[in-house]
C-alpha cells in the first residue's frame, strides 16, 4: 500500500508521519502517536467518542483521514489536559461522578468545553442540545449536565442553577 | 469497520478536480465534508478506488451576495452558513433549518453543497433550496449550468448532477424582509434524521397570511411542495379553520408516493405532517 506524508501539528508540537490515505484521524492518532484518550466508537459520526478538535473546532476524528491533517492543528484530550485549558471542566467531572466507564469522557470534555467557550445561550437545555451529538451508555447524562452547568457559572457564563 | 483503500487526490482548483474526476470515472468519487461518505467508506457500503478531495479548493468556500441571491459556495461548511450575518439577515430560514442539522462535530465539517449533491430524503438543506426556489450552478465538461431546485432533486440520493458534473455553488434568493419563515422536524433526538419535516414561509400580516408556501420532507424520495395544498392551509388558515389543517394535509398528501422508513408507515408519516403544518402555522403567526 502506498502512503503518504502528513505535516501538522499535534498538542502544540509540528510533528510528520507516514500514512496510507483510507486511514482516519483516530486510527492514526491512537496508533501511530499512541495517543489513546480519543476512542473509536461507531466509526459513522454518530456517538461521538471520536471528538477531538482541529483547528479550535471539534469535528468527528473517525470522518477525517489522516493524509487531510495536512497543515492543521490538532488538539486532543492529552493536550488540553498538559494546558490546563479544562482543568475546572475536568475536576468538575470527577467531583460531580460524571465519568464511569469513561469511554465517553474525552468526547464529552471536548464537546463541553466547546459550549463553554462557543456559546450564546445558557442553560440545561443549551447543554443538552450541543452535547446531544455525544452518546453515553454509563451515566444517564444527568451527571455530566450537572458538571459542565456547575463550570458555566463557576466561569461566570450561567447565572444561577436551573432546577431541570 | 475500516475503509478500503483507495488513491487520495487533492486537486487546487476546480478544473483539476473535473480532470481526476473524468479519467476515473466511476471508480471515483468526490470528497466533501466526508459526513456522508466516511461513513459509508468506512462501513464498506463504498468502496471507491479513487477519492477527489475538494477541500483544498479555496473557489469553492464562502457566502457572497449578488443581484438579489446568496451566491454559497458548494465546499462552505454548514456551520459557517448557520453563524453568517449576512445568511441571517438574507435568508434567515437557513439558520433556522441549521438548527436541526446533526450536530456541531458534524456541522464544522459537512458542506452545503456536499448535502445537496447528495440529496438525502431528509437533509434540511435540499427542502430549504425547494422552498426558496434556489438554483444549482454545476461545472461540468461543456462549462457551467444553472438548475433550479425544483428540476434538481430527482429522487432518493439521485439528482440532476451527471457522472462528471461538480456542484459548484448554489443561489438562494434573498427573502423579503416582511416574510416570516419556520423550520420544525419531529425526531426521536435532537439532531436525528427526522421522521417527519416542515419548512414553511409565508408574508403574514394582522394575522391574514399570504404567499404561504410548505416544503414536507423526510417523508418522500425528495422534499415535497404542494402548490394546491399550500392555497388550501392558507385559506383555511385565512378563515379562522384552524381544526381543518390536519384532514386537509393528510387528504393531500394521500394522492402523493410517501415513504415507510424503519420509524413510520406512510399512515404515521400522513398524520404527522397534519400536526407539523398546524404547528407550523402557529409559529409563522407567532413570529
Amino acid at each position: 500500500m502506498s502512503t503518504m506524508t502528513v505535516h501538522f501539528r499535534l498538542n502544540g508540537q509540528e510533528v510528520q508521519a507516514q500514512t496510507e490515505p483510507r486511514i482516519h484521524v483516530i486510527d492514526f492518532l491512537r496508533q501511530h502517536f499512541e495517543l489513546s484518550s480519543t476512542r473509536v466508537g461507531c466509526e459513522h459520526g454518530v456517538c461521538g467518542a471520536c471528538t477531538i478538535r482541529v483547528d479550535g473546532e471539534i469535528v468527528r476524528g473517525c470522518l477525517m483521514l489522516a493524509v487531510q491533517l495536512q497543515g492543521t492543528s490538532v488538539e486532543t484530550l492529552e493536550g488540553l489536559t498538559d494546558s490546563g485549558e479544562i482543568a475546572d471542566l475536568q475536576q468538575a467531572f470527577h467531583e460531580r461522578n460524571a465519568m464511569q466507564c469513561g469511554f465517553c469522557t474525552s468526547g464529552m470534555l471536548i464537546a463541553s468545553q466547546d459550549w463553554l467557550i462557543k456559546t450564546q445561550t445558557c442553560g440545561r437545555s443549551a447543554i443538552r442540545e450541543h452535547l446531544s451529538g455525544n452518546y453515553c451508555r454509563c451515566t444517564g447524562y444527568e451527571a455530566i449536565i450537572d458538571a459542565v452547568e456547575r463550570v458555566a457559572i463557576a466561569r461566570g457564563i450561567q447565572a444561577t442553577k436551573e432546577d431541570v | 469497520m475500516k475503509s478500503s483503500a483507495f488513491t487520495y487526490e487533492r486537486p487546487t482548483d476546480v478544473g483539476q478536480a473535473l480532470a481526476s474526476k473524468v479519467r476515473w470515472g466511476a471508480a471515483a468519487r468526490f470528497l466533501a465534508g466526508g459526513q456522508s461518505l466516511m461513513p459509508a467508506m468506512n462501513m464498506r457500503f463504498n468502496t471507491s478506488e479513487c477519492l477527489i478531495d475538494l477541500n483544498g479548493i479555496a473557489d469553492l468556500r464562502g457566502i457572497r451576495e449578488e443581484s438579489g441571491y446568496l451566491v454559497i459556495g458548494a465546499m462552505t461548511r454548514h456551520s459557517d452558513v448557520a453563524n453568517s450575518t449576512l445568511v441571517r439577515a438574507k435568508a434567515p430560514l437557513l439558520v433556522q433549518a441549521s438548527r436541526h442539522l446533526a450536530h456541531a462535530a458534524i456541522r464544522n465539517r459537512g458542506t452545503f453543497g456536499g448535502s445537496v449533491a447528495l440529496a438525502d430524503p431528509a437533509a434540511e438543506w435540499p427542502a430549504a433550496c425547494l422552498l426558496l426556489g434556489a438554483r444549482m450552478r454545476i461545472a461540468g465538461r461543456a462549462g457551467m449550468r444553472d438548475v433550479p431546485a425544483d428540476q434538481f432533486f430527482m429522487g432518493h440520493y439521485m439528482t440532476a448532477l451527471g457522472e462528471d458534473d461538480l456542484l459548484q455553488s448554489v443561489l438562494v434568493p434573498v427573502q423579503q424582509p416582511q416574510e416570516s419563515s419556520c423550520v420544525l422536524e419531529l425526531a426521536r433526538r435532537q439532531g436525528d434524521f427526522a421522521t417527519a419535516a416542515i419548512m414553511a414561509r409565508a408574508v403574514v400580516q394582522k394575522g391574514v397570511f399570504s404567499h404561504l408556501a410548505m416544503v414536507f420532507f423526510a417523508i418522500s424520495d425528495t422534499p415535497m411542495r404542494d402548490l394546491q395544498l399550500d392555497a388550501k392551509v392558507q385559506a383555511a388558515v385565512n378563515s379562522g379553520r384552524f381544526a381543518d389543517i390536519d384532514d386537509v394535509v393528510k387528504a393531500a398528501l394521500g394522492c402523493r408516493e410517501l415513504r415507510s422508513d424503519l420509524y413510520a408507515s406512510v399512515e404515521a408519516k400522513q398524520h404527522l405532517c397534519g400536526v407539523l403544518a398546524r404547528r407550523a402555522v402557529a409559529q409563522l403567526l407567532e413570529n
